[in-house]
């Protein structure tokens, strides 16, 4: 503390304490924003709902000003959400404007938007021309499918549905591109490779991710959800799948710490050979060697038409499980949804063993 | 301590100046400031609007014909220069009315010499206002280390909305140029560090008056808008006919309760003054109940609950908010943002207090307040980073 120094120790007079009151009560008030808008786009197009898009809104707007600045923001992105690529790119230059898609008075440039618009194409992913199809495609996906949309991107030969093996699907894989979602970035390009050892993830850029572990969800519908891991040599991870496994893949990528038991391998969910919608089966085998409590089944239809997926119902179950040595079964059954095709079975272990709460969440689609 | 192109320690000197024009000029730039201050500074003791008005009208007046009187020996100098205007203007206008008037209470005392220099500080800091709220956070509720926007944002997914770890590094963990990348780690060591929970939980804990209001009028603390067009219509006869036009209750409330709510939670009159209200048509009894069943409705001691239950076993939180500091940061907001009465303040504190084992007490707050402790220790705070800043 500096030596000059002096303060009354016998406290302030009321007077004084008055005067302060009153300044301090009308010292002007702070109207800017406590989040930039670069960091604030990328918090909403992470947002997988808009309830969660508003608990971000919640926490960061500190006033008035604050609050329409996030609705603003949030607004022009769930607008942009709906845009295909090719329009964003333009609002970015200011060619057109957000809302109705024409080309703005030059007077008028819509500045805000095309910020937002360059903010939010730099979030999704570097805009290269092998991966402007899947970002299109995300784009169309709408609010709460973003993530799920992401992984179906990889989905490969989907329409062409080729075998793995088959020298055409091989050629077909080759020749696609794909964005894969990641954990630690939102977007990830890259294109897969099938080869007599198995698939093969190569990825645009390796070079952030070189030796780093990663660790994939396959999900081969009709036969089983595999999830694995390996290290990143090369800029590519390759997956040991059977060949025999499936004729549309969907690929999920972690880079890095996936929350798991640090000791075993990881779940291996089979589907059961009969599982359908109506009578899901699964099996899980190597389970994790922590103590679970329960496990909570969670059903949720997605409904597939024209290329996009929509969640349309909800609905869950809570089932305590068997567990042997070395598998545990769960068996669920929920009642069809008629019209819809898809069932997804969303597993959730609500951790106990550490300290805090540390669910597990892993996805399997039954074949449409 | 004065810097020379300071613009409002330049018109304190134009105002004081040979040149008429200019001192005049000076002045009306002045003015704004000063009438808010001697505003709320007489509020409690002048509960008409137009008293307030014709006091702080004639207090300027007097500023201005005994400018030559003033001398400029520093910014705390003129705020006691205008307060002993106000006082006197305030003095004399209770005399007209035969209201008999203590002078050397804190209303119209005078401000000792010994103060000044506390006084001399804080008012040079306050033209930076971000500059003592960031002082406040730093003193009593810890210095945040850097990401502390994301930090604290984490913290708040986890302890207000239950979100996972998953949800969380998904939602923050975006890749950003020259950020690190959010590891596991990384949000255990935020939802484990007291200088971060003690931020989150005063964001949750403190309601200003306007969210208060809202908050027991059914509304969220972003929709306080909601609550200044209801204001501005229960102020006029015409607006609270618009409004009871509109049914025979406001959610919960009969609409005499609302302008209660209004006026006492929003505007934060005290009962005694709610009584000479004619909008209010609730007796005494009826509003001290009502003002009861309030208190009972603040949302504080769920909120402490609710970040308690979601802590589990987690000792940081608790260890966190069981000390002074965090309660001193709560009371000197709502003391010096939302001018409320101690009795107030502790209805707005001391629920939560107790439900965090740590007890508040009128006492505290005499200390802590009409003693100035919270102010000196602010303005020991400056002089310290200033003295640091000399010696390096």
């Amino acid at each position: 503390m500096s030596e000059n120094v002096q303060f009354p120790e016998e406290g302030l007079s009321p007077a004084t304490v008055d005067l302060l009151q009153a300044l301090f009560a009308t010292a002007p008030a702070l109207v800017e924003t406590g989040l930039s808008k670069d960091t604030l786009v990328r918090y909403v197009a992470q947002a997988a709902t808009p309830q969660e898009a508003a608990m971000v809104e919640k926490h960061t707007a500190r006033n008035e000003a604050d609050r329409r600045t996030l609705v603003d923001v949030w607004d022009c992105v769930d607008e942009l959400r709906r845009k295909p690529v090719g329009d964003i790119h333009r609002i970015a230059r200011g060619e057109i404007w957000p809302e109705d898609g024409f080309a703005g008075e030059a007077s008028e440039p819509h500045s805000f938007e095309a910020e937002i618009a360059r903010l939010y194409l730099e979030v999704l992913a570097t805009p290269t021309a092998t991966n402007s199809t899947g970002i299109a495609a995300l784009l169309k996906s709408g609010w709460d499918q973003s993530r799920l949309a992401l992984a179906t991107l990889a989905a490969l030969g989907e329409a062409r549905r080729p075998r793995l093996g088959n020298p055409a699907f091989a050629s077909a894989m080759r020749s696609s591109s794909v964005v894969v979602s990641m954990e630690d970035a939102p977007a990830a390009s890259g294109r897969v490779e099938a080869s007599e050892r198995g698939v093969s993830l190569v990825f645009d850029e390796p070079a952030s991710m070189a030796g780093d572990e990663i660790f994939v969800a396959v999900d081969a519908p009709g036969h089983r959800l595999r999830l694995t891991h390996g290290l990143l040599e090369d800029g590519s991870i390759t997956l040991p799948l059977d060949r025999a496994v499936s004729n549309s893949l969907r690929f999920t990528v972690r880079l890095g710490d996936w929350p798991t038991n640090s000791e075993g391998p990881f779940l291996t969910f089979v589907g059961g050979p009969d599982a359908t919608p109506e009578d899901p089966f699964i099996e899980l085998v190597n389970p994790p060697t922590v103590n679970f409590g329960k496990l909570k089944l969670m059903f949720r239809w997605l409904q597939d038409s024209d290329g996009q997926l929509a969640k349309t119902e909800a609905g869950g179950l809570e089932t305590s499980f068997t567990t042997g040595p070395e598998t545990w079964q769960v068996l669920g059954r929920q009642e069809h949804v008629p019209g819809h095709s898809v069932v997804t079975i969303e597993f959730e272990f609500p951790g106990e063993d550490g300290p805090f709460p540390w669910p597990l969440r892993f996805l399997w689609q039954s074949p449409p | 301590m004065l810097e020379g192109d300071d613009a409002y320690f330049a018109d304190l000197q134009q105002f004081i100046g040979p040149d008429e024009g200019q001192a005049a000029q000076a002045f009306a730039r002045l003015t704004p400031r000063v009438i808010e201050v001697i505003q709320a500074s007489l509020r409690r003791q002048v509960p008409s609007r137009d008293d307030l008005d014709d006091i702080a009208q004639e207090a300027c007046l007097r500023l201005w014909r005994n400018r030559q009187t003033f001398q400029l020996r520093g910014k705390a100098a003129w705020w006691v220069f205008v307060k002993k205007a106000a006082s006197s203007c305030a003095i004399d206008h209770f005399r007209k009315r035969q209201i008999a008037v203590s002078l050397d209470g804190p209303d119209f005392g005078e401000i000792p010499d010994r103060d000044l220099r506390t006084l001399e500080v804080l008012v040079e800091v306050l033209d930076r206002y971000h500059q003592v709220l960031a002082a406040a956070d730093e003193i009593w509720l810890g210095k945040l280390g850097a990401d502390a926007e994301r930090s604290i944002l984490a913290a708040k997914l986890f302890f207000v909305d239950k979100k996972s770890w998953a949800d969380i590094s998904r939602l923050l963990g975006a890749q950003q140029p020259g950020r690190p990348k959010l590891t596991r780690q990384q949000v255990d060591a935020w939802l484990s560090d007291p200088v971060i929970l003690r931020h989150v939980a005063f964001d949750e804990l403190y309601f200003s008056n306007a969210e208060l209001a809202a908050n027991l009028l059914g509304y969220s603390k972003l929709e306080v808008s909601e609550v200044d067009r209801l204001m501005d219509l229960v102020v006029s006869p015409e607006g609270r006919q618009e409004l009871e036009s509109r049914g025979e209750t406001f959610r919960d409330w009969q609409w005499a309760e609302v302008y209660a709510i209004l006026w006492r939670y929003k505007r934060s009159l005290l009962l005694s003054q709610l009584e000479r209200l004619k909008a209010i048509d609730l007796k005494k009894d009826e509003l001290t109940d009502l003002f009861d069943r309030c208190v009972q409705k603040f949302p504080f001691v769920t909120i402490m609950s609710t970040l308690q239950s979601q802590a589990g076993s987690l000792p940081a939180l608790s260890s966190s908010l069981n000390r002074p500091g965090f309660w001193q940061r709560l009371v000197f907001q709502y003391f010096t943002k939302d001018e409320i009465a101690h009795r107030d303040i502790l209805d707005r504190t001391e629920g939560a207090a107790a439900r965090a084992n740590y007890r508040l007490t009128p006492a505290m707050l005499n200390v802590w307040l009409s003693n100035g402790r919270l102010f000196t220790q602010l303005a020991e705070h400056f002089e310290t980073s200033k003295g640091e800043k000399a010696d390096v």
